[in-house]
């Protein structure tokens, strides 16, 4: 082994990655000659004291202020105020919907040519949208459907959660898989679970039994 | 890993409480590098705090296609030093030219007597001074290799460099740094 062959290797040799023979090699010519030697000795000096060194702690006061400094920042939306006195998994959803109902109520009344400002009572009217949606019909519809579907949702959530009241036991079941493709604009607020508020909330929609709720709304 | 990405998806979602997960798990890390690079725990919290900051903004740009959410995280880490070390070398620039325009040099060891000084605190500062005897380029495949425990794939992406110079760069780094070490080590205990 050369001194330049020893040097190409030495990286591997300390980190004791080689194959055997390899290492049995580098071993060799480091017996026999000190420059190399030298090299390594230094190189697994380098490491020990490296390896040796613990890790430095940061401050107690570095996490909160990272944190204010970015979530707190944030201004809660409509969704987050929703989940911040529902809790998880139920939560989630319920702010997911939430979102998405407020998405799909601003598309409704940008395509049903709604006056925000100036409502009449016949702009309520699903039908009136329906009718005044000339060319995006067929993508009101679905957003109409949809809208009221999480809309839904959310206020059967909302007025369950308010009955049985604050910590009354948290209901059973894993923490919320959320459903859909990242960057999808659709979240299905499908529910399973066998917590006592599932059941009441099965109940309440007029489905039996535990199981998935496939957004059956009339 | 599966756990990362289903993490950066629910942060991007808004879930306050996985980003707190988040930063639990990775400003260690992070602060760490910054502490390494800089040799300040005080200029190392305030590049922490601005990392998180950037990361809180930019997270929708980081496809776990690409790699783990480690790589990308200690990617973002090191430009931002790189960053800061623009913008500090320049300002040194004024005061004196030479600066290797790299770390900045860690507060030399108050001359307090050896008792009086933790052990920890002093094996941390040997290593901090010998490190910034490096140059930039080896100081930093160290860093990340010996003291971040990357390995040479990881580091290659996120140095951008191809894991042949990554290697070279890391043979070179740990021979001057053991020499710089034994230099040290040998100055501080006189026999
Ligand atoms: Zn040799």
């Amino acid at each position: 082994m050369t001194h330049a062959e020893f040097a190409s290797l030495l990286t591997d040799y300390v980190d004791g990655t080689l194959v055997s023979a390899e290492g049995a090699a580098c071993e060799q010519h480091a017996a026999a000659c000190e420059s190399c030697r030298t090299m390594l000795a230094d190189a697994r000096l380098a490491v020990e004291v490296c390896r040796a060194a613990q890790d430095v702690t940061p401050a107690p006061w570095l996490l909160p202020r990272i944190l204010r400094a970015t979530a707190g920042a944030r201004q809660p939306s409509l969704a987050m105020r929703v989940a911040a006195w529902s809790r998880p998994p139920y939560g989630l959803r319920v702010a997911y919907s939430a979102a998405m109902a407020l998405f799909s109520l601003s598309f409704v009344l940008y395509v049903a040519k709604v006056n925000v400002r100036a409502v009449k009572l016949s702009d309520l009217n699903p039908k009136t949208w329906i009718y005044r949606a000339d060319r995006h019909g067929h993508i009101l519809a679905g957003r109409a459907q949809r809208f009221y579907e999480d809309l839904r949702f959310v206020y059967e959530v909302q007025s369950l959660l308010r009955e049985l009241g604050q910590g009354k036991g948290t209901p059973a079941g894993g923490p919320s898989k959320i459903q859909g493709e990242r960057g999808s604009l659709r979240l299905a607020p499908s529910i399973s679970g066998d917590g006592a508020l599932a059941d009441a909330l099965y109940r309440r929609l007029g489905i039996g039994g535990s199981g998935e709720r496939q957004g059956g709304v009339t | 890993m599966e756990a990362d990405r289903e993490l950066t998806a629910r942060c991007l979602a808004g879930d306050d409480e996985a980003w707190e997960r988040l930063l639990k798990t990775y400003s260690g890390k992070v602060y760490n590098l910054c502490y390494r690079f800089t040799g300040s725990t005080s200029t190392a919290e305030e590049l922490t705090q601005e990392i998180f900051v950037k990361i809180f903004q930019t997270l929708a740009s980081f496809d776990p296609a690409q790699g783990p959410f480690g790589v990308w995280l200690h990617r973002v880490t090191r430009n931002h030093l790189v960053d800061h070390y623009r913008r500090t070398s320049r300002d040194r620039a004024t005061v004196s030219l030479d600066d290797d325009a790299g770390i900045i040099h860690p507060r030399a060891a108050p001359s307090a007597g050896p008792a009086t000084r933790v052990e920890s605190r002093e094996r941390r500062e040997l290593i901090q001074a010998a490190l910034a005897e490096l140059s930039p380029d080896m100081r930093e495949v160290v860093i990340l290799r010996d003291l971040q425990d990357l390995d040479y794939a990881e580091i290659a992406q996120v140095l951008g460099l191809p894991a042949g110079t990554v290697k070279s760069r890391l043979n070179r780094g740990r021979m001057e740094l053991g020499r710089a070490l034994k230099r040290m080590l040998k100055g501080e205990m006189p026999e």
